[in-house]
């Protein structure tokens, strides 16, 4: 699947907040969209999933319209996790991953057995098989954002878009969420599109960064090639030199230390 | 959360509007309202007090003399000095009302906020400029070019409009005399007070009429016709209970689907007593309540008297109908109502207006005396 | 009830509510026909019944209490169904009906047939539920703007109930001398009422609450979140309005038949979710139930408290609620839900 957006102006009301942006998603590899606060990282993502009216410009799923997909056809083909959502805190773990299956079904039905089965393998593939019993509020903070990203899995997406998944988690499960993402296209072929902050997970996991300042792309390409000293000076106002360590495969970000 | 404070303001007010129509009903014409007040109740025992006057009332007016036999009764006044004097009836005097109000000449320009005297006064020549409109009763002819006020709901009337007429005499129910009285005192217009509420009863609008003949018709053919209408009234009731004794009644005064039962200090119950029928129902606390359906199953009177808001008896007869249709079963188990020992009454019946009391209850009485083929 | 300690929801629990629910009802409504302002012994009552002659205790069980019995069952299963769908629209556990305008477009239809066109009174609760089906519409219609959201809902509902509210008050001001019919529809009552209305909102309340049934999906689905409910294929703008319509029908049914009754839509299912959970599939049919349970029980009380009269449900509802509305508020930052 490839997902292209072309001429792409997006904002709120009045406001513009993404200007002329094109962007290229392919399937099964992991891309990153990075920049400062306020680019438009996340009205782009929005925008890609539908979730925001774009006001000009277009959007191509495997060459056809965005606008043409219904609702659930949608549903069925990309999955999107937003940042904000929520759940009553006492449904049942494997109650919500449950409703990833409402893509596929008619108002009235039910969950069946393939169902029961996809549903099961989601919970697995994300390590919340265990939890399925429990209720949402029982979970910590990586646990339940785990058993999200199981719900957005039962829908079977090819393309699965996460809006800034590890920003409320502490350290050891940003690096779990980012092992569970790398997984997930790895073993399942899945293609993730991620908006994220931490710039040294976007290099370490991502095949593809775009780099997006002010509502324009500032730049795009494999993380080596876009994460340079000069794009953190000129997007990020920040300085920093790229390390290269033996025996690690990507280099790391060291930021100007703090006097 | 604003929209429920903005809610319970608006109910604030329509409560307190409410409760203000309840409290305020003076001016009114005797109308009966859905609650039942004190004021009702003192009506029951103004009744009582009168009785024993009566005969003594009548004596005084045949013997056409200024003298009364008892302190206690209206004193006429020689009209020689031209003053006009307004004395108040023995129910007034408990009340507190005992100085007469002194006119020095007769009125010309009369206000009357009260529908209970005008078409005594009328009668009696007094010359009206203005006077409450009323639902219940048509004024007649020689009163088409008399302003009407719109009384309904008194604690909005603007008493400004009476005071710009520059009347010379101001009637008003006893009921506002806090309000609008002490308004109309204090720019020194002269006030006259008479019983109002929610139920005049006969006796209080008879013992006003003689009082008003006394003041401004003694010995005229117009009081003399109205004082023969009372006694003629009084012969004929005394007749028609020897027919109708014994007989049961219940009086049902309803908007439909609400059915409020009066015991005999209702209008319409007092009215019923007076023809000598016996109410099945009974209450001290209130003149009228909501019919409790479980117990008024088993009153079981003679005859049923219903009355609404509606201005035919064939009106009501017919909402009453509709809504009889909803539970046939249980009014049905009523004998009277099953066997069409009813009677449908215009609202005219809820309240009256003064001294037309006097033709509402001959009209009853015939109406009565009909259906029980006398 | 421990608001701070979050308990899992078992089956176990909710089979014990239920059942706990339902023998409650049993009791209620066997007391509901043994008492009244006619003293009747049970023996009296059962004998009665089941003779075939008529009696004035035969009358008044069979055409007073057991209508009355079933009414106060529908209406409290209607009223709780309308306010738990009502409050997933509105992502909100405070929302009842009367914020979609369902009791001022009752209410201004009432007063205007019973004050302006008296010889139409039989026709009452027709045009009150018109008049309730065209409150909402307008509100909802007010509150779109490519889409509804609660917050709009909520203050177009306040708009048009404003307005309605001063239509009404003015109105009454103008005709105070009428307004005994009125003031009994306003107050909500079950007084006299019999199987003409039972007929009637069986029809309406069986349709209604049948659809609610259909709805639990979709309410479940809106607790996620506009977002999540979006990305997941539902229209949420459309399921609004459409559970929306659901809630007005099932609450505009009750008020043209008893009158405008309060704070059932908005308590009960408050308190179902503390016992059973937020889940509709466990919370709608319990937020049913214990409708029907309540109601019952403050109409019960409403005529058996004072003898000789009637305190009209609708009072007694007002009285109970406002306090534990009160209670609720002061609680809500421990509640469960939003």
């Amino acid at each position: 699947m490839v997902i292209n957006g072309e001429k792409l102006n997006i904002g709120y009301g009045d406001i513009t907040v993404v200007k002329d942006m094109d962007i290229n998603i392919q399937a099964g590899k992991i891309t990153s969209i990075i920049g400062p606060n306020g680019s438009g990282k996340s009205t782009v993502l929005k925008a890609l999933t539908r979730l925001l009216p774009y006001k000009f410009g277009s959007v191509y799923i495997d060459g056809r319209n965005l606008k043409d997909y219904s609702s659930k056809e949608l549903a069925r083909n990309i999955g999107v996790l937003p940042q904000m959502h929520s759940a009553p805190p006492d449904f049942q773990v494997k109650e919500l991953v449950g409703y990833g299956r409402m893509p596929y079904q008619k108002w009235y039905q039910k969950n069946n057995a393939e169902d029961d089965r996809i549903v099961d393998w989601a919970m697995r593939s994300t390590g919340v098989w265990e939890l399925r019993e429990k209720s949402i509020h029982e979970c910590s903070g990586g646990e339940s954002q785990r058993v999200w990203i199981a719900t957005v899995l039962t829908q079977q997406p090819e393309i699965l878009f996460l809006d800034e998944p590890t920003t409320y988690l502490d350290i050891a499960h940003q690096l779990d969420m980012m092992q569970l993402v790398r997984k997930l296209n790895k073993e399942n072929g899945i293609g993730v599109v991620m908006v994220l902050h931490d710039l040294s997970q976007a290099l370490e996991v991502s095949d593809w960064i775009v780099v997006i300042k002010d509502g324009e792309k500032y730049d795009e390409g494999t993380p080596e090639n876009v994460i340079t000293p000069k794009m953190m000076k000129e997007v990020y106002d920040v300085e920093c030199d790229i390390v290269h360590i033996e025996g690690r495969e990507k280099p790391l970000i060291a930021y100007r230390e703090i006097s | 959360m604003l929209k429920k404070i903005v809610a319970f303001c608006l109910v604030i007010s329509t409560v307190c509007m409410l409760a203000a129509c309840g409290k305020d009903d003076g001016k009114d014409t005797s109308k009966s309202d859905a609650k039942p007040t004190a004021e009702a109740v003192e009506k029951d025992e103004l009744k009582k007090p009168v009785e024993s006057n009566e005969n003594t009332v009548t004596e005084a007016v045949t013997e056409a003399v200024t003298e009364a036999p008892e302190p206690t009764d209206e004193v006429s006044v020689p009209e020689a000095d031209g003053k006009i004097v307004l004395e108040y009836p023995a129910n007034m005097k408990a009340m507190g009302y005992t100085e007469p109000l002194v006119l020095d000449k007769k009125p010309e320009k009369v206000v009357s906020l009260s529908t209970t005297p005008v078409l005594c006064l009328n009668r009696l020549g007094v010359n009206f400029i203005a006077v409450p409109a009323s639902s219940v009763v048509q004024w007649p002819e020689n009163m088409k070019d008399v302003t009407t006020l719109q009384l309904a709901h008194n604690t909005n009337f603007d008493i400004e409009t009476v005071v710009a007429m520059e009347p010379d005499l101001v009637i008003l129910g006893y009921t506002s005399a806090d309000t609008y009285g002490k308004v109309l005192t204090d720019v020194d217009i002269p006030v006259y007070y008479v019983d109002a509420g929610h139920t005049v009863s006969y006796d209080s609008i008879k013992l006003q009429t003689e009082v008003l003949i006394n003041a401004f018709g003694k010995d005229s053919e117009a009081g003399k016709e109205m004082l023969k209408e009372f006694s003629d009234l009084e012969d004929k009731l005394a007749e028609t209970a020897k027919k109708l004794d014994g007989k049961t009644y219940m009086a049902l005064q309803s908007s439909p689907p609400s059915h409020y039962i009066q015991t005999n200090g209702g209008t319409l119950g007092s009215m019923a007593d007076m023809l000598g029928l016996t109410n099945v129902y009974t209450n001290d606390a209130a003149s009228m309540a909501q019919i409790d359906y479980e117990t008024a199953i088993d009153l079981n009177p003679d005859i049923v008297l219903c009355v609404g808001m509606s201005p035919t008896g064939e009106g009501h007869k017919a909402l009453m109908e509709e809504d009889f249709a909803n539970n046939p079963e249980y009014w049905n188990s009523i004998p009277a109502i099953a066997n069409g020992d009813i009677i449908y009454l215009p609202v005219y019946f809820i309240s009256s207006a003064g001294i037309n009391v006097i033709d509402h209850i001959n009209e009853l009485a015939d109406i009565i005396l009909a259906h029980f083929g006398e | 009830m421990d608001s701070t300690k979050k308990r899992k929801v078992s089956a176990l629990r909710v089979g014990t509510v239920w059942l706990i629910l339902t023998v409650l009802l049993v009791v209620l409504s066997i007391t509901a026909i043994n008492v009244g302002s006619a003293g009747y012994s049970i023996k009296q009552i059962l004998s009665a019944v089941f003779s075939s002659e008529k009696s004035t205790v035969k009358v008044v069980v069979m055409n007073l209490r057991l209508p009355r019995l079933i009414l106060a069952l529908l209406i409290g299963a209607s009223l709780s169904s309308s306010g738990a769908i009502l409050q997933s629209v509105m992502r909100n556990p405070l929302a009842d009906p009367g914020t979609i305008g369902v009791s001022a477009g009752a209410g201004t239809a009432a007063t205007t047939i019973l004050l302006l066109f008296p010889q139409l009174t039989g026709s009452v609760p027709l045009f009150a539920f018109g008049g309730a089906a065209l409150a909402c519409f307008l509100i909802y219609t007010m509150a779109w703007k490519g889409g509804v959201d609660p917050t709009r809902i909520i203050l177009s509902g306040v708009a048009i109930n404003s307005v309605l509210g001063a239509y009404n008050a003015l109105l009454q001001m103008l005709h105070s001398d009428s307004l005994e019919g009125v003031l009994a529809f306003m107050n909500g009552s079950l007084s006299g009422r019999s199987w003409t209305q039972v007929h009637t909102l069986m029809i309406y309340a069986g349709i209604g609450l049948l659809l609610s049934f259909l709805c639990i999906k979709s309410a479940n689905t809106l607790q996620l979140g506009d977002e999540m409910a979006k990305s997941l294929g539902v229209n949420v703008s459309v399921t609004r309005v459409l559970l929306s319509a659901v809630s007005a029908f099932l609450a505009a049914a009750t008020v043209s038949v008893a009158g405008m009754i309060g704070f059932v839509g908005l308590v009960v299912p408050h308190i179902s979710r503390i016992l059973v959970g937020s889940d509709y599939k466990q919370m709608l049919p319990t937020s049913m139930l214990m409708g029907s349970v309540v109601l019952l029980a403050a109409d019960t009380l409403g005529r058996t408290i004072v003898p000789g009269m009637e305190i009209p449900v609708g009072i007694v509802m007002s009285v109970v609620g406002g306090p534990f509305f009160l209670y609720l508020l002061r609680k809500r930052g421990k509640m469960i839900g939003n």
